[in-house]
């Protein structure tokens, strides 16, 4: 006998077993096929996912810097009332002292209320809120427009919200898509199985093996078709 | 007689070969998938080193506008607020001095609008915003953002992170893992060729044997290609 001829294994002799062999090129074919496009959906559904946390991290940030910018504008809003207060309680202050004839008193409080008035004014340009035509009062007794300025605020926040919400809906797709893959590439694997075990079997069993295997195949294909144009 | 013998010769050298070049498929499957896996975790490393970035570099941003408001824009506002007094006490001031017996008062005012200019230079001095003439708009107030925009600049480790370029990486390795897994697909087709070649008879089996090399060669070629020229 030729060393060489030895060394191979002895060709499939039937046209079942022929058969068998192409079905398991065919469902590896096929495998390696649905692999490859879990593969991708795996990749578009980590950079959905990384989009979403990239969004969420964002959209905290914009929160806390909004909390800061907030913070400031409300602390020269609350100095500016609070000196208007004051100046207003010198100018009672002075009205009370003029009844009682203290002219000594009178000029005091009016410098102070003069001082507080002053110090008041130089605050306006700095706040957003009130000298902003968009916020500011419109008249001397009502207050900022606070909801424009929470609005405006929270603009940013809620547009990152509905983009971290759109990534998160793509990665569920995405992901979905690859689950149903993983779960393809296992009844391929199930078909690989009874394909060998028919190899291995004899006379009408065989057959049960086979064609259990070719439906499991099909309907793999059939899925993976659907899948992928879904 | 040996004519036939001469035919099973030639096709138990055409089964070894066959034989051959499928185990080499094989491996090289292996390898390109070996390979696809480690791109694949090179661009996971790459995707949370960007998160880790992206993580950093907003944490950077509010810590800057957490200083700017609550040291210097604090600072700014007590230096309106002292500006205001001593203009306002040296415009009494003024105003005592042109009455004929107010010159008294007049310096009185006078002197504590020089002790609030005192604490408003020790202010000015401990505050960039305020003594940096770059951050005054024409209508005198401050100009926060250049400020801020400065302030990111004195750190140019955070100032410099981009997660952008990390993801952009992520992405490229992404892409060559799944060419590889592509080609993948193209050795199983020459798999599938070679064990054609290896089932068959006759001249068939050289035809297969024929395609699965030439497919075989082609996804080698798309490989090393890949591994190549992709960057």
């Amino acid at each position: 006998m030729d060393p060489v001829e030895s060394m191979v294994e002895k060709p499939p002799h039937s046209r079942f077993e022929y058969a068998v062999v192409v079905l398991i090129m065919a469902a590896t074919l096929l495998g390696v096929t649905v692999a490859f496009l879990q593969t991708h959906a795996s990749v578009q559904e980590d950079r959905a996912a990384r989009a979403a946390e990239v969004y969420a991290v964002q959209m905290m940030a914009e929160i806390v810097r909004n909390g800061y910018r907030s913070d400031y504008q409300a602390s020269l809003v609350y100095d500016f009332i609070s000196l208007g207060q004051l100046a207003l309680a010198r100018q009672f202050g002075q009205l009370a002292a003029r009844q009682q004839g203290d002219s000594e008193l009178v000029a005091e409080y009016e410098h102070e209320a003069g001082r507080l008035e002053a110090m008041r004014q130089a605050l306006l340009p700095y706040s957003l809120l009130l000298s902003d035509p968009r916020y500011a009062p419109q008249d001397d007794s009502s207050v900022p427009n606070l909801q424009l300025w929470a609005d405006d605020g929270l603009a940013p926040v809620l547009d990152l919200l509905a983009q971290q919400n759109a990534s998160v809906e793509k990665r569920d797709a995405w992901g979905a898509k690859a689950g149903r893959y993983v779960s393809i590439i296992t009844l391929s694997a199930v078909a690989l199985f009874l394909y060998g075990l028919s190899l291995v079997t004899k006379r009408r069993v065989r057959l049960v093996f086979v064609g259990v295997g070719i439906v499991l195949t099909a309907a793999s294909a059939l899925w993976t078709l659907i899948t992928a144009l879904a | 007689m040996t004519a036939n013998k001469g035919g099973n010769r030639a096709g138990s050298r055409i089964e070894t070969v066959t034989s051959v070049l499928i185990i080499v498929v094989t491996v090289l499957t292996a390898a390109v998938v070996w390979r696809a896996s480690v791109l694949s975790s090179e661009a996971t490393g790459a995707d949370r080193r960007g998160i880790i970035n992206t993580l950093k570099a907003e944490t950077a941003k509010a810590q800057n506008l957490a200083y700017l408001y609550q040291q210097e824009a604090d600072l700014a506002q007590s230096h309106v607020l002292l500006r205001a007094q001593i203009d306002y006490l040296r415009r009494r001031a003024g105003e005592f001095a042109a009455n004929a017996n107010g010159a008294a008062v007049a310096a009185i005012l006078n002197s504590e609008a020089d002790a609030l200019l005192l604490a408003d230079q020790g202010t000015v001095a401990s505050s960039p915003l305020v003594a940096d003439t770059r951050y005054r708009r024409e209508d005198d107030t401050f100009d926060l953002d250049v400020r801020l925009q400065d302030i990111a600049a004195e750190n140019p480790d955070l100032a410099a992170l981009d997660p952008g370029e990390d993801f952009a990486q992520a992405d490229r390795l992404d892409d060559k893992a799944l060419y590889l897994a592509l080609t993948v697909i193209i050795f199983a087709v020459a798999m599938f060729a070679l064990t054609l070649a290896q089932i068959t008879r006759r001249r068939i089996r050289q035809l297969f044997l024929v395609v699965g090399v030439i497919i075989t060669v082609a996804a080698v070629s798309t490989a090393a290609g890949l591994e190549l020229l992709f960057r």
